[in-house]
């Protein structure tokens, strides 16, 4: 996409050259071609197979049901922190632990205004909307520490509404989760 | 010879600027004439801009280096979501109307607008409200959430001070300029132009115009009725926004992007017409592809409605949704790549020259280009899924905003300038500020692509060091000051071509569209006659028709009974149908803005009870604007020069005025219908439905309401009829006015008895507000009815001048057909309540 | 003289109509998709598709049918006018029919989708 933008971009500014510089090398194109050609032709098949593209992509990263339902963890998002829940048990942690090499469906909720969960290194972002229930679908190729923040302005508290998400190898989960847990009843 | 014709010119001059002139002192606060109102728009949105233009230097001060304790999270707060506001509401809107205002009349061969009290009206409204956004900012109570304003943050629970009414109110006021600006503009570009002026002839600038106020009038009521709605709440309790009782977050968003992205190309399309009308100046050639422009720019004007969900692609809306809006964002690429290649073939095809509105028309080639390629970008759900929300889109919007309309404004200030100082522009300081501009821009914006793409989100008011943000974002803000700089020495530039530049005597640029027919600067009538257009109106001899138009050669070459006149046209084809006599200067506008502003203010502050007072005061002003419009008596057929007679617009079948309200009343109808949109969203989407309580009026009363309602609306047509018969409309209006006033009553006993409490469920909150949109309206039936008693009573009516009861019976039926479908939407609602009951 | 007569103001709305007709089948199929997604129409199966899928297709095709209409009717007038002497009238008309064609491919392109995306995921 940025090499595409690129050479668009070096094509119109070469013919606003030539049209500036060397009128005359331009000339025998004709208005109806100019029009066509550039106005048209160009930007309808650039944007053909960057739609297409975007809808592939799409359609391999939204959170539909699978025939092996992913891990569900809970993001709920209050000013101006957030908690991070599991399916097993009430108990929450304020850091997000999550597996590696598999996906897991992150359930964001609000308790009062909205809020975005972001995790820039694994996805995308999605909003948390009072009264509704929104799912993203990420997946963490290596283990490690990642940073998430919120996205969308949410009052004085937005800028240090930053948290933290954990992927432990697969093996390693369950004993990280209890851990974390201890720790957040302590 | 030459010299009576001379001396006859000047004789013409005197007689027409004793009509037409503005007298200096306190008098000029009554002005309605376009060039000086187009000129003050620009001024004070030049002035808004610059105080914008501060809010930014604060910003980048702040973020120029990590863990800065410049300005806490409160202030910063403030002054982001006050640069937005500034900027779009208060500096690109009422810079181009200011543009509109000042060119139009001159480019179309008119001598003024259509409507000149109500562009004063605009005025005022825009300085007042814009002032009530300044003073909170200096006494701290700045709107502090954002300049989108997203609930529940600007709800009275998170935001329980003034600092979220201060923006709804403030902005609300300033639409009402915006509204007047977009019906002015339509109508004048409708109807008056200069005779054979078709619609094929039109400069394309106009053409722009005339797309971009169509735009508005469907664009700003979404908007208006969010503002209006979040009022309520905030005000009343009543929740519509609110998850907990059946409102939701989201249709504040809808409503918002419904209005904000049609809103980016309003911003851009009269931009792009100053550069289409620039480019072909400096390129000797006249504009390629006309017409595949005016097919281009309707196309975006469609398509700029079905996108406003891109600005809401993580909200969690389905992928099949999210594809609707992604492709129709990219499709806009199409009509703007075509405007872009229509340029470029005009430039190859002539033989270019260079100048200073040049180079400002390569900065916004530059620059817009890829502003447009990142948004395409943009445009795709996944990659907009990483970088919404991110400085990305704050680098994209800024290339968009500031590429295609800052960079085109000052092409388009440095062009026509001279019109308005009647000097020329000296080079010595305009080259290198444009290059300060033009390096600090992409200096400060260019690096934001990449903060953006390094992770770093929006609305932060500080950043930890570190996170490869740090020299990126001192980049920046080191190029804003540059930026800053470039506008410092532009302003310098601007005061002394006014004090310094070279006098001349007309059109320096060898322009060929009419404004430059006119001595410079322009007289306070515009033209001492109106010219006949044969021909395409850019590519005229304004050198010749300049002198035969200031001997009075043309059209309406003289002075009749002191009448401000201008001729209409027949919309497509430029036959003039009427001459319209336009109102002189009034303090009227001024008098209403500050009932107006004295409503918002009492709003502002919560003496709900007293703000009737003020309210009562506009209609009573409104209505006394009429005092010194219409004639006692029949005219027939006018001498206009040129072997042509035609009717007052008085007289006329379709004068401005009429346009006028059905322009507005299609505005009102957007907003209508948006209320509608919101009532099926919030059922179909917020959580906590269906409600506990449901409306039970029984079919007897909202029966007999659309009966009255109906009744009304016939009795007015009966009205018209009789008066085009030769009487008897009298008794019939004063019982349209009595049907009128049984809706209001049935409606307010509905209101109070059937419905349950509107603060309990939104259900009931709209069900609340559609009843009252109704009775406000047959209440305005009431005085629309009998404002047609009065007149006829004072003999301004007759069977040809009909125009008073022909606007009340528009009035009437939309009335009854917004009626109707309330009524029905009322009964209606609780039965697809029901069913939806098992749905969810 | 270069006056030519009156015309009424809806040969203005056909430089319009095109697009009114893409707003229109805009707002039905985004209106149709939202409430079936609510009442779980994706989930009945109708033979091979979907209720939901097949509903907005079959809207899809009404839009197109529509959009095809105007191209057919702008193009009749623009032929009905060409050549009548007049600068104004091939000049309107033919606007008005590239207009409809522009629709009508941003018809198929924005609202294509229906054919092959997720529905309410």
């Amino acid at each position: 996409m940025f090499w595409g933008s690129a050479a668009l971009f070096v094509l119109v500014g070469a013919l606003y050259a030539l049209a500036w510089f060397r009128p005359a090398a331009l000339a025998r194109v004709s208005v109806g071609q100019w029009l066509v050609g550039g106005g048209l032709v160009m930007p309808s098949i650039v944007l053909v197979g960057l739609v297409g593209a975007a809808f592939v992509l799409g359609e391999r990263l939204i959170p539909r049901p699978l025939e092996d339902p992913p891990l569900r963890v809970y993001a709920q998002a209050y000013q101006w922190d957030w908690r991070f829940g599991y399916d097993d048990d009430e108990a929450t942690t304020s850091e997000l632990h999550i597996p590696v090499g598999q996906p897991v469906d992150v359930v964001v909720t609000t308790e009062d205004v909205i809020h975005s969960f972001w995790v820039p290194r694994l996805a995308g972002k999605i909003d948390a909307i009072p009264g509704h229930e929104n799912v993203l679908r990420i997946e963490a190729d290596r283990p490690g520490a990642y940073r998430g923040v919120c996205a969308e302005f949410c009052g004085n508290g937005h800028t240090t509404m930053r948290f933290t998400l954990i992927a432990h190898a697969p093996e390693d989960y369950a004993a990280a989760l209890a851990e974390a847990r201890a720790e957040a009843s302590r | 010879m030459s010299e009576r014709h001379e001396t006859n010119a000047i004789r013409l001059h005197r007689e027409l600027d004793a009509i037409w002139h503005t007298p200096p002192g306190l008098q000029r606060l009554a002005a309605v004439n376009h060039t000086i109102l187009g000129r003050r728009f620009i001024i004070a949105a030049f002035v808004f801009f610059s105080i914008g233009g501060i809010l930014s230097m604060l910003i980048r001060a702040q973020l120029a280096t990590p863990n800065t304790a410049f300005v806490g999270p409160e202030v910063y707060n403030q002054i982001f979501t006050m640069h937005g506001t500034v900027m779009m509401f208060l500096f690109a809107i009422p810079m181009f109307e200011g543009f509109a205002i000042y060119l139009l009349p001159k480019l179309l061969g008119a001598r003024d607008l259509a409507f000149p009290r109500l562009t004063a009206l605009g005025f005022y409204c825009y300085i007042f409200g814009g002032s009530i956004l300044i003073v909170a900012m200096l006494f701290g109570v700045a709107p502090d959430s954002g300049w989108f304003m997203y609930t529940p943050l600007s709800s009275s629970t998170y935001t329980p001070g003034i600092n979220a009414d201060v923006w709804l109110l403030g902005i609300t006021f300033v639409e009402i300029s915006a509204i007047a600006a977009a019906v002015e503009i339509t109508v004048t570009i409708l109807k008056l132009r200069a005779p054979g002026m078709s619609l094929d002839r039109m400069p394309i600038f106009a053409w722009y115009l005339l797309v971009t106020a169509g735009m508005m009038l469907i664009g700003f009521p979404p908007l208006i009725l969010g503002s209006i709605l979040l009022e309520l709440e905030r005000a009343f309790d009543l929740p519509f926004f609110d998850p907990t009782r059946g409102g939701d977050s989201l249709l504040w968003q809808h409503l918002f992007w419904l209005f904000g992205h049609p809103e980016v190309y309003i911003i851009f399309l009269p931009a792009a017409g100053a550069v289409s009308t620039i480019i072909p100046v400096f390129a000797r050639r006249e504009l390629m592809g006309y017409r595949a422009i005016i097919v281009a720019i309707i196309a975006v004007a469609f398509l700029s409605f079905g996108l406003w969900v891109h600005h809401m692609f993580t909200v969690g809306i389905p992928h099949l949704a999210l594809a609707f809006f992604s492709a129709a964002s990219a499709l806009v690429a199409i009509p703007t790549a075509v405007q872009i290649f229509a340029w470029l073939a005009t430039l190859a095809h002539g033989k270019p020259r260079f100048d200073v509105p040049m180079l400002y028309i390569f900065g916004f080639l530059f620059v817009f280009v890829l502003g447009g390629l990142t948004g395409v970008m943009l445009a795709m759900v996944p990659f907009n899924w990483q970088v919404h929300d991110s400085y990305f889109v704050v680098a994209h919007l800024h290339y968009v905003l500031v590429g295609g309309f800052v960079f085109p404004m000052l092409a388009a200030a440095y062009y026509w300038l001279p019109h308005v100082t009647g000097r020329l522009t000296m080079h010595k300081i305009s080259v290198p500020a444009f290059w300060l501009i033009f390096i600090g821009f992409n200096m400060t914006f260019f690096m934001m692509h990449l903060t953006g793409l390094r992770g770093m989100p929006r609305r932060v008011h500080t950043y930890p060091s570190g996170v490869g943000w740090d020299w990126l974002n001192l980049l920046s803000s080191i190029g804003g000051f540059i930026l800053t700089m470039g506008f410092a020495l532009i302003l310098v530039d601007i005061i002394l071509q006014f004090r310094f530049g070279k006098p001349y005597r007309r059109n320096p640029w060898s322009a060929r569209t009419l404004e430059w027919a006119q001595p410079n600067p322009p007289p306070s009538y515009n033209f001492a006659a109106l010219p006949l257009v044969d021909r395409r109106a850019d590519t005229l001899d304004p050198h010749a028709i300049g002198n035969e138009l200031a001997a009075g050669k043309g059209y309406l070459g003289f002075s009749r009974n002191g009448w401000q006149e201008t001729l209409g046209v027949d919309m497509t084809t430029g036959r003039p149908d009427q001459t319209i006599i336009l109102p002189n200067r009034t303090f009227l506008p001024l008098w209403t803005a500050i009932a107006i502003g004295l409503f918002v203010l009492c709003l502002l502050f919560k003496f709900y009870w007293l703000s009737l007072v003020p309210l009562g005061l506009t209609l009573v002003l409104c209505l006394a604007w009429t005092n010194v419009t219409g004639l006692k008596h029949d005219h027939g057929e006018l001498d206009v020069g040129g072997d042509l007679s035609v009717p007052p617009h008085y007289e006329a079948d379709g004068p401005p005025s009429w346009w006028g309200m059905v322009l507005l009343l299609a505005c009102n109808g957007t907003l209508y219908a948006s209320l509608i949109f919101a009532v099926f969203f919030l059922w179909l989407v917020a959580p906590g439905w269906p409600p506990a309580e449901l409306l039970e009026t029984g079919l007897v009363l909202p029966l007999l309401t659309a009966i009255a309602l109906v009744g009304a609306a016939l009795l007015s047509r009966m009205a018209v009829s009789a008066n085009a018969e030769g009487g008897g409309a009298l008794p019939l209006l004063l019982a349209s006015a009595g049907a009128h006033v049984v809706s209001v009553g049935l409606l307010l006993y509905l209101i109070n008895t059937a419905l349950p409490e509107p603060t309990g469920h939104a259900y009931a909150a709209t069900a609340f507000v559609t009843l009252a949109y109704t009775a406000i309206h047959s209440a305005l039936g009431v005085v629309f009815a009998l404002y047609g008693v009065w007149r006829i009573m004072n003999g301004f009516v007759s069977a040809r001048r009909s125009l008073d009861l022909r606007i009340g019976r528009l009035w009437h039926d939309y009335t009854a057909l917004t009626g109707l479908t309330g009524i029905a939407l009322v009964l209606i609602m609780p039965l697809i309540v029901a069913i939806q009951g098992g749905g969810q | 003289m270069i006056l030519s007569e009156r015309v009424p103001a809806s040969r203005l709305m056909w430089l319009l109509a095109g697009f009114i007709v893409w707003s229109i089948a805009f707002v039905a199929l985004y209106s149709v998709l939202s409430v079936g997604c609510v009442f779980g129409w994706d989930q009945v199966h109708f033979g091979p598709v979907s209720v939901q899928r097949a509903v907005l297709v079959a809207l899809l095709g009404v839009s197109l049918a529509a959009g095809w209409w105007v191209v057919r009717i702008t193009a009749e007038r623009r032929r009905a006018a060409g050549g009548a002497g007049l600068v104004l009238r091939p000049f309107m008309e033919t606007a008005a029919w590239m207009a409809a064609w522009a629709a009508l491919a941003s018809t198929l392109f924005s609202l294509g989708p229906v054919l092959f995306l997720t529905a309410c995921h």
